[in-house]
């Protein structure tokens, strides 16, 4: 007798649909499986055998095949456990074949035959509802929370392998009732929860929390806006952390497909912890002693990097020249292209990387260079220390933020007309809305910083006024090509900040601040 | 026989103090013999270079160093070690002729006549590039910090604009900083410009200014350096090339200097050879002008325009037109027209019906066009910046209540007019 079942395996951050085919014939009693396992994969024969016994049902003692389709793809992962469990006991499911294709199991058993929580069931859900055919799945009862908001599809949240057979075999207008009975039973346990957390939030810093450095503060709303990746440099202890920390706070809230992006990438990765759908932006600060492959992906099994944990959200690289430099170096691709693909021998690994670099770093070595304390560097290893970011990560760098000691006067300065913290954040909102109504018809646009270099004249468009301007800095600073647009892209932030339909020339002359410090920084005459 | 020198130096490596004592010695030894010779070694009685005429003329020199007992034992056995033949120094000319590097020696007719008077000339100069470029120009020195702030720079190219004239050639020592802007904004104003450098002469440092160097010969300007190509170059070079900057100048100035700065090393050098030194004046408060403003209070004539520095040497570019003229010219018309020439030159400085001068003063900024173009908020902050002398960003923010976006548009607007500078990191003042 051949029985099919439908399961899916992570693949990257998608999933791809696996087709269990299962037949139990008379012969010598032997349970094996083809198509490619992986050692994961193999080892569930054994945690299926001991799941159906000891969930009270006879384990047959013929000859049983499994064949796991497409077979030239490697599978790896527990996932496919309870979809084999459910093909050797498709005998005691009343339900007719059309009703079983166009159900897909997932799940990783337990030798009790309990459904346990497993990583990337919202990844999962979300590829294989796409398929065509596909009308519910059944996944584990613990992972519900992460999926409960998915819609198009029917998820059933399982116990276990008992509990998963009389689901099925309920009638229509039971089982409604029964996931109604559910769902609520997990929602009122997600508030507890909730409620127990909220004493433990983090504590978050605010742009009001920081004296002085109005300049900065403004740097860091413009980047936040557009998009744009930063870098601040200055002495130690002028406060570069605390206002990238701030930046944090400040991040504009997430669409409902930015959210699901995020939460796939988490699921995955299995740093959800049972929480719902997460609503902010990630911001990841790895240490500077982070590997090439932790930082992009990689590695054995072609895992996520913090780049792709940092999706949609800040990637923060507090003293980046204290960095590797191949670690630097590697992210130069996801910077520009915003996704990482990963090589292995069969297949390419597409990670999403579309993050904004958030950089800090001193003027040299010692750190207290232009600053009121003795700098000890030779000439030489200042060059040394700056020449470590190289050209190409300086290019993709939108915003340069210096930072200056504050002196005493002015930490007790009254900050009447510095704007509110309010304010920011509805600045940056609004900025966001403005832009997401002006990319909505442009494929791989969602941001100023993201426009290419054909498209620039046609969302930058200036003024008069503006033009002049930019012609003046343009031939007084000599500036590149590349800089020419960065200076336009930054400028088309500001304006929107500000509500101008086209750039102004205030705008332009504004936005040329944010390179000065690249110039003295950076620039080799 | 300019070979001689090479050997002195490149073979034997005798010091500069070694070298003269033995040449003082067996010059005057010579000149009993050929009393007619007035040259410090007396190489001139050997027009070409051949080996016979060499090595005999070697032995000479080192017999009559042997024979004095003021050397000591070490030196002679250099020179007695170093003995080589004569096809060693042909193929040492050839190296350096690939490396474009060329010599000459303190007997040479190119050899500045200015730079004899210093108390230790290098008797051999290696260069590269136009050597006519130290006899034909009036040389001028320019030095300053290697740590230069956006003030220096600004300074720099005023400075050079201002005393712009083909008869004038700026030298430097190519270093980081000040150095480098001298050479940069000369070449932009298409004045030659000549480069001293500590190290060997095929070797540039900081090695950023390799680029540099070439551009320099590339526009006619010459690279000097006392120590032959191959040499080693140890850090107290660096201090003694400051000796021959202020040497081959008629003055030193001397742009930007903290205290303790190398190019008050220069300054020194240059009061000791007799050379005028100019320093810019800058902020009491900004470390890198402490000691510019250190060697004012010591003497050095304060500068704010090119026009200062011209004005100390007016009468020689004067006398040299004039000279010019009187080989030209009948004598007598020339010297007429010199002495009512100068009487004229006199009015159009100061003329006393109208009370005016002809010269353009840079420091009267008032009916300048660019005041004009600025809008209020702009007069608003120079007026700011003219009550508080510095101010940063957040001072401006609290003072004018404009939002940070506004204010960095009015900086920015003052700093396209150059009416403003940065003088700290996100600290502005008036130029």
């Amino acid at each position: 007798m051949i029985s099919k079942i439908c399961s899916g395996v992570i693949f990257g951050v998608d999933a791809v649909m696996i087709d269990i085919e299962l037949d139990i014939s008379n012969g010598m009693p032997y349970f094996g499986i083809v198509g490619l396992a992986g050692t994961q994969v193999k080892e569930s024969k054994e945690r299926v055998r001991s799941a159906i016994s000891n969930s009270g049902y006879v384990f047959p003692m013929k000859r049983i095949i499994v064949n796991l389709s497409p077979a030239d793809l490697k599978k790896d992962g527990s996932y496919l456990d309870l979809g084999i469990c459910m093909g050797i006991l498709r005998e005691k499911i009343k339900k007719e074949n059309k009703y079983i294709e166009q159900s897909i199991f997932i799940g990783e058993l337990s030798l009790d035959g309990s459904i346990k929580y497993t990583r990337g069931i919202l990844s999962i859900v979300l590829s294989l509802s796409e398929y065509e055919g596909v009308k519910r799945i059944f996944i584990p009862y613990d992972n519900f929370l992460e999926c409960y908001e998915i819609e198009g599809i029917e998820v059933i949240p399982v116990k276990s392998v008992k509990d998963c057979i009389k689901i099925i075999n309920l009638e229509e207008v039971n089982l409604r009732e029964e996931m109604k009975k559910r769902k609520e039973e997990i929602l009122s346990n997600k508030k507890i929860k909730e409620s127990n957390e909220e004493e433990y939030d983090e504590i978050m810093v605010k742009f009001s929390d920081i004296k002085g450095n109005a300049f900065a503060k403004r740097c860091c709303q413009i980047a936040l806006a557009g998009g744009h990746n930063i870098m601040l440099i200055g002495p130690p202890g002028t406060g570069k952390t605390m206002l990238a920390k701030a930046m944090k706070s400040y991040q504009p809230r997430v669409t409902r497909e930015e959210s699901m992006d995020i939460t796939r990438i988490y699921s995955i990765a299995g740093m959800l912890d049972g929480t719902n759908i997460l609503k902010d932006r990630p911001f990841r600060q790895p240490h500077h002693t982070i590997t090439k492959i932790s930082l992009v992906g990689g590695g054995a099994n072609a895992s996520m990097g913090e780049i792709t944990l940092a999706n949609r959200g800040i990637l923060f690289m507090d003293e980046i020249a204290e960095f590797k430099r191949d670690v630097i170096e590697s992210i130069r691709q996801p910077l520009e292209d915003g996704y990482i693909n990963i090589t292995r021998i069969n297949h390419v690994y597409k990670y999403p990387a579309k993050f904004t670099l958030v950089a800090t770093m001193n003027p040299c070595p010692c750190g207290y260079l232009n600053s009121s304390k003795l700098c000890t560097c030779r000439p030489v290893e200042i060059e040394r220390y700056r020449n470590k970011i190289s050209g190409p990560i300086l290019d993709r760098i939108d915003i340069f933020c210096e930072i200056a000691e504050i002196d005493f006067d002015d930490l007790r300065l009254k900050e009447n007309n510095f704007k509110s913290d309010g304010d920011i954040a509805q600045e940056i909102e609004d900025a966001r809305d403005i832009q997401r109504k002006r990319y909505a018809k442009t494929d791989g646009v969602d941001l100023n910083c993201e426009i290419s270099r054909g498209e620039i004249d046609e969302f930058c468009r200036l003024n008069k006024e503006a033009e002049d301007t930019i012609r003046i800095i343009y031939n007084k600073y000599s500036l590149s090509n590349r800089s020419y647009s960065r200076v336009l892209k930054v400028a088309r932030t500001i304006a929107d900040l500000e509500g101008h339909e086209d750039i102004l020339d205030e705008d332009i002359m504004e936005a040329f601040s944010y390179r000065r410090a690249y110039y003295k920084y950076f620039s080799r005459v | 026989m300019e070979e001689f020198f090479l050997w002195a130096d490149s073979i034997a490596r005798l010091t500069n103090k070694e070298f003269r004592d033995i040449a003082k010695l067996y010059s005057e030894y010579n000149r009993c013999e050929n009393p007619n010779k007035n040259s410090i070694t007396n190489y001139t009685e050997y027009d070409e270079f051949n080996s016979i005429d060499f090595k005999k003329y070697l032995e000479g020199f080192i017999l009559c160093a042997e024979k004095s007992s003021r050397f000591k034992k070490a030196t002679i056995d250099k020179m007695k070690s170093s003995v080589v033949d004569s096809m060693v120094i042909v193929s040492l000319k050839e190296s350096m002729k690939n490396l474009g590097v060329d010599y000459i020696s303190i007997d040479s007719n190119n050899y500045p006549s200015i730079l004899k008077e210093i108390y230790d000339p290098p008797y051999v100069l290696y260069f590269r590039g136009d050597i006519s470029v130290l006899k034909e120009k009036f040389i001028l020195g320019m030095v300053g910090s290697r740590d230069a702030t956006e003030y220096g720079r600004a300074v720099s190219k005023k400075i050079i604009q201002e005393i712009s004239d083909d008869r004038i050639a700026i030298v430097s020592g190519l270093a980081r900083g000040i150095d480098s802007y001298s050479h940069i904004f000369c070449m932009n104003e298409n004045m030659k410009t000549i480069a001293v450098l500590g190290s060997a002469i095929d070797n540039i440092y900081p090695k950023i200014n390799v680029q540099l160097a070439n551009e320099i010969i590339k526009n006619g300007g010459l690279i000097i350096s006392e120590h032959n190509i191959g040499k080693n170059t140890m850090p107290y070079h660096f201090a003694l090339r400051n000796r021959i900057i202020s040497g081959i100048s008629n003055g030193v100035i001397v742009v930007e200097a903290k205290r303790n700065s190398g190019a008050l090393v220069t300054c020194e050098s240059a009061l000791s050879q007799n050379r005028n030194v100019y320093s810019v004046p800058g902020s009491i408060f900004s470390k890198f002008s402490q000691g510019c403003n250190e060697i004012i209070s010591k003497g050095a004539k304060p500068i704010q325009s090119g026009r200062d520095v011209l004005e100390d040497f007016d009468y020689i570019f004067r006398l040299k037109e004039y000279r010019e003229r009187l080989k030209k010219e009948d004598n007598i018309n020339a010297v007429e027209d010199m002495y009512t020439d100068k009487k004229y030159y006199n009015k159009n400085k100061f003329d006393k019906s109208t009370r005016k001068t002809t010269d353009t003063c840079v420091n009267i900024k008032l009916g300048d066009d660019r005041s004009d173009s600025i809008g209020i908020d702009e007069k608003r902050l120079m007026e700011l910046l003219s009550d508080n002398g510095e101010l940063n960003i957040d001072q401006i923010v609290v003072m004018t209540g404009m939002s940070v976006g506004k204010v960095l548009v009015v900086i920015n607007r003052l700093l396209f007019l150059d009416l403003i500078a940065e003088v700290d990191s996100n600290t502005y003042a008036k130029k």
